[in-house]
This record gives C-alpha cells, structure tokens and sequence, in this order.
C-alpha cells in the first residue's frame, strides 16, 4: 500500500470507530426510553442519586454502570446480537441459563440446597400455627428438568429429598409432581405451567386429598396470543402462543386490600392484565397477597387453604370447582402475623403448600419468622 | 471503571477524546494535553477508587519531591539514602494494604498472638503504579533518566489511565521523550483503534465467556475429571485473553494519545518451554524484576548456586507480588523449581522431543500452575490438583461436565487457536487482499461487545486484584 492508500485506509477505521463510539454515545445523551424494559418485565434502572456519599461510598459509580447498560440506545437490538453470537457463534446450549429446544424455551439454574431447608422450616412454622390435620405439600418441578438433553442446575431429586426428610411428620402428606407434569405441561415461551395441560397435576393432587375434578363447568376461552416471560429473557425472535383459560361464571374471586383489611370481589381472570407486563396475570390478577375463591356450585362444601406462589393462581379457579372456598397466600407478598389477623383458618380444612423451583432457591422472599 | 464497560466507552472515551484532541498545544508543548491526561486519569481512578485516588496522588507527590532531592543531592552519598527513603515509602504503603494483614496472620498463627487484622482494602492497581514510580526512583538514581521538575507531567505518568489499573508497567525511560513531545499522527491513531478493539473482543468475547464455565465449575456439586480439566483450561485460557486483552486495549489507548508503550505478552501459549513462556508472559514485569532485583544481584554473573538462589528470591517475589497469601508464594516456587528442572535437566530432552510434546509439557505447567493460582487456600490446591488425576473426583464425568463441554467446546477452541498467531495471520492476509475488510472488522467487533456489556454483568480483570 503506497502512502495515499494507508491514510485512507486509517482514516476509513477512525471514522467507523467515531461513527459508532460517538455516534452512540451523542444518541445515549438524546435517548429517552421508557421507563418499563416490556421484554424484561422489569423497570429500568433508574439515575443514580450523585451526592458526597454515594460517591465516596462508590454506590454512584457502581449504580451508574448498571443505569448506563439499561438505559443505552438500541438496547433490543443489543441484546438479540449477543444471544445470536451465543447461539449462532459459540453454538452455545445456553444464554446464561436460557435453552431452547423443541419444547420452546427454559432456564435453569442451580439447586440452592440451603434455601430448600429454609423452606422446609418455613413450612413446618406455618403449618404449626394452623389446627388442620390435613397438610398436603407439593413442589412444582422447573420445566428444565424435562428437556431434550440433561440440563444441569436444578436437582430436583435431591429438593425433593431434602424436603421430606424435613417435613417427614404424621401431620404432612407429600404429593409428588415429577410424573403428573410433561415438557408440554408448559407454556413454550414462560416458565408457568399452562391451565388447559395440567390434568395430571389435577389427578395427582385429587388422589391424595380425595377428590376428583370435574371439568365440566368450565368452557375454555381465549385470551389472546403472547410471548411469555423467557421470550424477553432469550432475545431472539420466537413465535407467540396462545393463552387460553377455563372460565366457569360459579366461581367468584375477592382480593384483600391489605390497607382496608377487607376482600373486594374482582374477575378471576383479568383480561386487562393481558396487555400489561405478564400476560400471564390474567389469572387471579398476579401478584396479590391474599385471595378468596367461592363457588356455590362447587363439588363439596370444605374449605382449601393454598399457600402458593404464582403457578397457584392458575391452578386454584379449577380447585374452586371442588372447594367452596379456596383461600390463596402469597407470603411473598403478605407475613405470617398480618395473615394470622386477617384469616380465622377453619380447622377441618384442607392445607396445600403449593411452591414451584422460583421459591424453592430462593425462600427467604418468603415473610415467615421462624421461631 | 474498566474499559469493557458502556459507561468507559460511550461517556468517559469520548469526552476524554474529544477534549484532548481540542486542547491546543502551543509551541508544540505538551503541557496541556497532560493535564488533559492527569485530570481523566484522576477521574478515572477515583470511579473505581474514591478514596483510594488521594493516597495515588500523595505517592505522586512524595516520589516526585523526593525525586528531586535524589537529583540535587546527586554527586553526594546523601541521594542513596533518599532513594531509599523514597522506596521505603512506596513499598511501604503497598506492603500496608496488601500484605499487612499476611504478616499480622501469619505472626498470630506461629507465635500463638492476637494481633487484630488491620482489614485495609486493597486499592486497584497499586503494585502496577507502585512498581511504575519504582523503576522512576531507581532509574533516577542511576543516572539513566534525567528528573522531572514537571509535577504535573511526572504526576500525569505515575496515574496515566490506560495502563494504571493492570499493566503493562510501564518505564519512566520508554515514554520520557513521549511525555515532552509526541506526535498525534492518523496511522498511530487508527492502529491504536485496532488495538484497543481487539483487546476489547478478547476480554469480553472469549476471556468473560469462559469465565462463565469457571463460575459454573465453582459453584457446581459435581467435581469429576473431565470437570476439573475443563476448568483448568478455562482458567489458563481466561487469565490470558483477560490480561492480555488489558494490555492491549491499555497499548492501543496509549497509541491513540501518541504513546507507544512495550509489548507485554508475545503468544505466551506457543512457547516449548517455560523457560520460553516467561520470555513471552507478562513482559513488563518479568523485566523489572530483572532489571531492578536480579542483576543487582548478580544475575547470571556469579557462581550457579549463588545464580540459583537469586532466582529463588525472584521467584518468591514474583509470586509474592501477585498477592499475600501462601499460594501465590507457592506458586512462585513451583515456577521456580519447574525452571531450574528445565536448566538442570529437562533442556538436554525438551531439544530432542516432537515439538507437540514440548507445547503438551508446556499445557501441562500452565494447567497446574492454574490450580495455584486460582485457589482460596493451600487445602484448595491439593484439592484441586487430586481431582485431575481422579482422587478425591466424583468419576471421569458427569451429566454436568458433559453437559458444559457441549456447551463450552467452540469458546474453548476459539481460545486455544486465538492464543496463537494464526488468527493475526489469516487476518493480515484478508485484510490485504479486502481492505475494507478491517474497518469492518473492527465495526464488528465493537457493535458485538457492546451487545455483551448491554447484557452481560460486571466483569472486572482478573489482574485488578493484584
């Protein structure tokens, strides 16, 4: 290359490396994105307060890395460029924990052995604080563990092992749950099991507590088509599915407000929730600390206490076709003592510990003191 | 703040660029371009170290100050004794906060005491920037560098930002003429860029990549012969692209403000030896070791046990300067006695051997030496190294292993090919014959790594802690 043809050719690198560097960076100075990240499901992190403290404290600094990655330009199309380089590139199996595979798409991660004791604890505190003679508990396996190839991470043998081991008492009935649920008893594109593909769940569950459901009150409706939670987690394009729902016009839901201390009937299933972060929230309205379910219609007159975490909220309106009142805590969202003032438990009711591998690893969001 | 971060490459980068670039240079003086330097550096050191940035700054100032004694006192023994006061003060303020607590424990476990750990943290990059005003001090007193009256500039040395945090260290005498007067030419510029982006792919494409199987190694209940391989390559792999990366993105930074800073790696991993390997390994230190400890003490000059001591000592500190604990200093002697077997014994045979047999003896080093340096304790080390050879191991492999091998075989191929000159080569013949393939390579390279820091977590080099 003659002298000419080398100036034009670094001129050429600087200009690309100042289009892009300076380009991106005069666009990030610009760029207002909205606050919610709809693919996350999450907020965006927010500007980092930028005073003495949190300067020598070094929280400005370590915040402000995280604000600048959430907040940057194009941060979609950043995101699908890396998941394409793992997969597409370094023929990767996983993103971080996020597969995909023919049954859509998972994630894993690894057991957290201390956490699934501190559940077990948890569980035996409420349980002594409750009259009834019949506690069931149950563990919804992560879809992971029914992949195409052996997934590392979650052992759920061993959860499961060290769970009854710890509750292995007469007043504890266990229900398995690996064998009533298939890779198809899950949504392709979330984590949450789908209403319409959980009979097995229904029969193992009814074998035990000595019922059996009745589908027939039901109609299926739909809801729409959505992409679930791991689809924003994964990145890259996936096609939507559809969200369906049992519907039975028997069955009514109350919601605490906590700050009123009293239930107010709302929709079992909330279609606006379809359009808000978690479509999947149409069922029982997402989060909510405290839900009654009442059906007159229902096949016996006893009461169900569901300690649970969100797989319960779509589980629990068939349950209703049971029960006459289905009672569902979420203890990520409400303690032990606040429950105990606001619900007088019926003795002779039914107790099931409904919690899936999320709660499992990570028990401490659970609001139980132990003793 | 590390340079594999958005917030380095699209605020602070480009501020720092754009205002240097504008900042005038009268009469060609330099003057206000290192300002421009010092301040950023300053910045930038006080994002990662708030605190710390003030102590940096009263190394400067004590250095410099006592530099000047050192000069005027020149012709009279006096300057010897400034001179060690002047190390005696850097080296003491690094032996405070990174190795006091090893003493403090190490008395309490041999003399039964109950002395309190002092718990200092240790500041980012201070054995870099210590070892930098070091080979100042000692240069200085040799009379090999003239002194610098300039605060500002000496300062603008000692805390300049690209090789402040890891490295390469850089020698008052390879940039002295640079800090007065340097030129700004569009070539150094562009190969700066080059540099920089490659250095920037192997830290965040492949070094953080595998350190992603290290974290899964770590935090995984199976620990099976093929696991433990798996992760000792991985760590050998990512403790290079890692600080190799550094180097260059910190060489290519340098370029782009007119600074040419030495080499510090040299294909490390296509050594036949280890002898060849520490020739080729972080450089820059192997070298002021050399300079500033071995040679004065003899060096090869003097009888061989006297010579094979002096290389004990080295190798103590080489291992000590890496970190206090006993493991770096057993890994220092573990590369010490793997070198003397060399010079005593092995050379007479590694000359004689299939070349493929010299780089699997040479993997085989790394691969233990990895098992030193990277355990939290001695019991982790013979932990580490029973379980490649199965005891101690839960089985030659399991559903895990398996499972990451899959996952992890491209990563850990692209890393042992890019730890040899092929890739350089085929890219400077593509590049040849498709110019435009470089600006576009290098475009590539760094919208990719963007997509990684948007998504990926914090990961700080490995040789910051040191």
């Amino acid at each position: 290359m003659d002298n000419h043809e080398n100036k034009t050719h670094y001129l050429i690198i600087i200009a690309v490396f100042a289009a892009i560097v300076l380009g991106l960076s005069l666009i990030n100075l610009l760029h207002r994105p909205p606050d919610i990240l709809m693919s996350e499901r999450r907020i965006r992190e927010t500007r980092p307060r930028f005073n003495f403290e949190t300067v020598v404290s070094g929280d400005f600094m370590s915040d402000f890395e995280s604000y600048a990655a959430d907040r940057f330009p194009f941060r979609e199309g950043f995101r699908v460029l890396q998941a394409a380089t793992v997969f597409g590139a370094f023929l990767q199996t996983d993103n971080d924990g996020i597969y995909f595979d023919s049954h859509g798409i998972g994630s894993f991660q690894a057991l957290d052995e201390e956490s699934v004791m501190l559940l077990a604890d948890k569980i035996k505190a409420v349980s002594e604080s409750l009259e009834s003679q019949n506690i069931f508990y149950a563990f919804i396996p992560d879809k992971s563990i029914f992949a195409n190839r052996v997934m590392p991470g979650f052992d759920y043998s061993l959860a499961e092992r060290i769970l009854t081991q710890r509750l292995d008492s007469d007043g504890f009935t266990f229900i398995p749950l690996v064998s009533a649920l298939e890779a198809d008893s899950f949504y392709r594109t979330d984590l949450h099991w789908c209403q319409l593909n959980i009979s097995g769940v229904l029969y193992a569950l009814g074998n035990a507590m000595g019922f059996e459901v009745s589908l027939e009150q039901f109609t299926k409706r739909y809801a729409g088509q959505f992409r679930g939670g791991y689809a924003g987690q994964f990145a890259l394009p996936v096609q939507s599915e559809s969200l369906y729902f049992l519907y039975s016009p028997h069955i009514r839901a109350f919601y605490m407000n906590v700050g009123l201390r009293e239930f107010e009937e709302g929709p079992v299933y909330d279609l606006q929730m379809f359009h808000g972060i978690d479509p999947y929230d149409i069922f029982l309205r997402g989060a909510q600390p405290l839900i009654l379910l009442k059906n007159e219609n229902a096949q016996t007159d006893r009461s169900l206490y569901v300690f649970r975490d969100s797989f319960g909220s779509s589980l629990a309106p068939i349950l209703a076709s049971v029960y006459s009142r289905v009672t569902l805590i979420d203890f990520r969202f409400i303690d032990l003592r606040t429950l105990n003032m606001l619900v007088d438990f019926e003795d002779d009711a039914d107790v099931l510990f409904l919690y899936s591998s999320g709660i499992m690893n990570n028990s401490d969001m659970l609001l139980v003191p132990l003793p | 703040m590390i340079f594999s971060s958005i917030t380095f490459l699209y605020y602070f980068l480009p501020i720092v660029l754009i205002i240097y670039f504008v900042t005038p240079m009268p009469n060609g003086s330099m003057r206000w371009r290192n300002f421009v330097i010092l301040a950023s550096s300053i910045i930038f050191y006080a994002w990662a170290e708030p605190v710390f940035v003030l102590i940096m700054i009263g190394q400067c100032v004590s250095s410099w100050a006592l530099a000047l004694l050192i000069d005027k006192y020149r012709e009279r023994s006096f300057s010897k004794y400034i001179m060690i006061l002047s190390i005696s003060i850097d080296l003491g303020v690094l032996a405070l906060f990174k190795y006091a607590d090893f003493f403090i424990s190490n008395i309490n476990i041999a003399f039964g005491a109950d002395i309190g750990l002092l718990r200092l943290v240790l500041p980012i990059g201070i054995s870099f920037y210590t070892f930098q005003i070091l080979s100042y001090t000692v240069d200085l007193y040799r009379g090999k560098i003239k002194v610098n009256r300039n605060l500002l500039d000496f300062a603008t040395y000692v805390s300049m930002f690209p090789p402040l945090l890891a490295g390469p260290i850089v020698r008052y005498c390879d940039i002295e003429e640079a800090l007065l007067s340097r030129k700004h030419g569009i070539s150094d510029f562009a190969i700066g860029i080059r540099r920089f982006a490659i250095g920037l792919g192997k830290k965040v494409l492949i070094a953080d990549v595998l350190g992603q199987l290290i974290t899964v190694y770590r935090y995984s209940s199976e620990n099976s012969v093929l696991f433990t391989w798996m992760y000792l390559v991985a760590f050998v792999l990512k403790l290079y692209f890692d600080f190799s990366g550094y180097s260059d993105m910190a060489i290519g930074l340098g370029r782009m403000f007119g600074f040419k800073f030495l080499e510090n790696f040299n294909y490390p991993h296509i050594s036949k030896s280890m002898s060849e390997f520490w020739t080729r390994w972080h450089i820059s230190l192997v070298t002021w070791f050399r300079d500033f400890v071995y040679i004065p003490l003899g060096g090869n000059r003097v009888s061989v046990p006297r010579s094979v001591l002096n290389m004990l000592v080295i190798w103590f500190l080489i291992g000590f300067w890496h970190g206090a604990s006993w493991n770096f200093i057993a890994w220092g002697i573990y590369y010490f006695l793997i070198l003397m077997l060399e010079r005593f014994v092995l050379s007479k045979y590694l000359d004689r051997i299939p070349n493929i047999l010299r780089h699997m003896y040479v993997w085989f080093v790394l691969i233990s030496t990895g098992v030193f340096f990277d355990a939290a304790s001695m019991a982790e080390i013979g932990q580490t190294l029973g379980r490649m050879f199965g005891f101690g191991a839960q089985g030659l492999a399991g559903p895990e292993s398996l499972y990451y091998l899959r996952s992890f075989m491209i990563p850990i191929l692209i890393g042992l090919i890019g730890g040899t000159p092929i890739p350089k080569r085929l890219a400077e013949k593509a590049f040849k014959r498709f110019k435009f393939l470089e600006p576009v390579a290098i475009a590539v390279l760094i919208i990719v790594v963007t997509g990684f820091l948007v998504t990926g977590s914090f990961n700080p080099f490995v040789y910051f802690r040191f």
